[in-house]
């Protein structure tokens, strides 16, 4: 009787098979055990194990280099990421729902912050093409900087980066690290005496045509100067859009909510059909880990400059550790910054001060990414 | 000869590599530039919005406090009268 198919699997397995299952393993106790972006590291890391399992039917089956039989994963990579973005893009209709512009509008000088923190992206793109990467992989490792997933995601794929995978789990990764990564950056860039700067919380009033408007506003203007942003910044503020009408609650919620939860799902385990041990264990992959960080701390060192550069001209000062939250990660960056703010002094609260910044992060992320998308392919 | 010079770190680059710093450098300062005037248009268009919402706002409650007091004065008339 031969019995050889019960282990022709186990006889194909090779050891970067067995380095992707404990790299899987490593991201899903991330997720539980320090709560680390649990909603994406757990379903990448299961998929980390899933798609390096030898003759496994969730993935395409190649013979010759013809797909002989489609994979569930590598499926809904082509459908939802490969053939439209459509994942990472309707995601950001979530975010945009979930994103209240006010404290921005109330205070609008806190865009330019914003602005200023993606300048490490850059900053990071001429360091990768100085390593020896490629332009189109260079531009898509330095926007691991916007701190923004579904950014990253999305220039990987329209600038053709044989990256993704690791680019995904890395952005996503320092994201989850922001509470870790910015506050020590932030303190070797700043004084004792500007850390104590208060802020007086004096908003002026935002009417409500003002936070409708606002996201059409927007649209218009990051579509006719960088029409290649479109996609991200569109769906964002028409998420937004559906928050801030007022009609449309139930459309706003369920794209806060079922949306966004869905598409989160779908998309942690659609990324780990790029995970496959053969183009992810290789030594590109430590280089975007090491470029990665060197996006954040760029754009946290450069939020943080531009504060203090704003504060030689400006009479009302700003606390500069606000600088940092430009970047996008939010609200986890606006968070961090209101508690070295308290940890500083306990009665100087900056959360509102710095959750515009971050929104504005949010805004300015997305129009980089396809400010870059446009300027590689042109 | 493929030597750039970068914050006064001389880099000696194959060809492909040099164009690709060259081209990263290009991104740099047009996608800063690009996204400094994006910001500030947005900047300037919503802080105009909004100066303007609220004013038209203000200039309405006043003009209602206006015909509510007129409205006072009329019927304290009447009941004068």
């Amino acid at each position: 009787m031969d019995l050889n198919f019960l282990i022709e699997s186990v006889s194909n397995v090779k050891p970067e098979h067995v380095v992707m299952w404990i790299i899987g393993g490593l991201l899903i106790f991330l997720a539980i055990k320090k709560d680390m972006e649990p909603a994406l590291l757990l379903p990448i890391g299961f998929g980390a194990i899933l798609v390096n399992i030898p003759l496994s039917n969730v993935v395409n089956e190649v013979v010759d280099g013809n797909v002989v039989a489609s994979g569930i994963i590598d499926w809904l990579f082509e459908v939802g990421i490969e053939a439209s973005e459509a994942m990472p893009i309707l995601l950001f209709i979530g975010i945009g729902a979930m994103i209240d512009f006010g404290p921005l509008l109330s205070n609008p000088k806190l865009f330019l912050l914003g602005g200023a923190a993606q300048f490490g992206i850059f900053l990071t793109i001429l360091l990768a093409t100085m390593i020896g990467f490629n332009i189109n992989d260079a531009a898509a490792i330095g926007i691991i900087g916007a701190a923004d997933g579904p950014t990253s995601i999305l220039v990987a794929m329209k600038l053709g980066s044989k990256f993704l995978g690791p680019i995904t789990v890395v952005a996503y990764s320092y994201m989850a690290l922001v509470p870790i990564i910015q506050p020590a950056v932030v303190k070797l860039c700043t004084t004792k005496k500007e850390r104590l700067i208060r802020m007086e919380y004096n908003p002026v009033s935002v009417s409500h045509t003002t936070k409708v408007l606002f996201p059409i506003v927007v649209t218009l203007i990051a579509g006719l100067i960088a029409p290649k942003s479109l996609a991200l910044v569109g769906f964002l503020m028409f998420g937004n859009l559906l928050r801030e009408c007022g009609v449309l609650r139930l459309l706003s919620e369920t794209a806060q909510n079922i949306l966004a939860n869905l598409i989160t799902l779908l998309l942690g385990i659609t990324i780990a059909s790029q995970m496959k041990a053969e183009t992810f264990i290789t030594w590109e992959t430590l280089l975007i880990l090491v470029l990665g960080l060197a996006a954040f701390v760029f754009d946290t060192v450069a939020g943080v400059m531009f504060a203090k550069f704003m504060n030689l001209f400006s009479k009302k000062k700003i606390n500069p550790m606000i600088g940092a939250a430009g970047i996008s990660a939010f609200p986890m960056s606006a968070r961090v910054i209101q508690k070295m703010g308290l940890k500083e002094d306990p009665s100087n609260h900056l959360l509102m001060h710095a959750i515009g910044a971050n929104v504005s992060g949010q805004i300015a992320s997305a129009i980089v990414g396809g400010l870059i998308i446009g300027l590689v392919l042109a | 000869m493929n030597m750039i010079s970068l914050l006064g770190i001389s880099l000696d680059l194959t060809p492909m590599d040099k164009t690709n710093v060259l081209k990263s450098l290009e991104i740099m300062w047009k996608g800063v530039l690009a996204i400094f005037i994006t910001i500030a248009i947005i900047l300037f268009v919503s802080w105009g919005i909004n100066t303007i919402c609220n004013k038209a706002r203000a200039a309405v409650e006043k003009k209602r406090a206006e015909q509510q007091a007129n409205k006072q004065d009329g019927s304290d008339e009447n009941k004068a009268e």
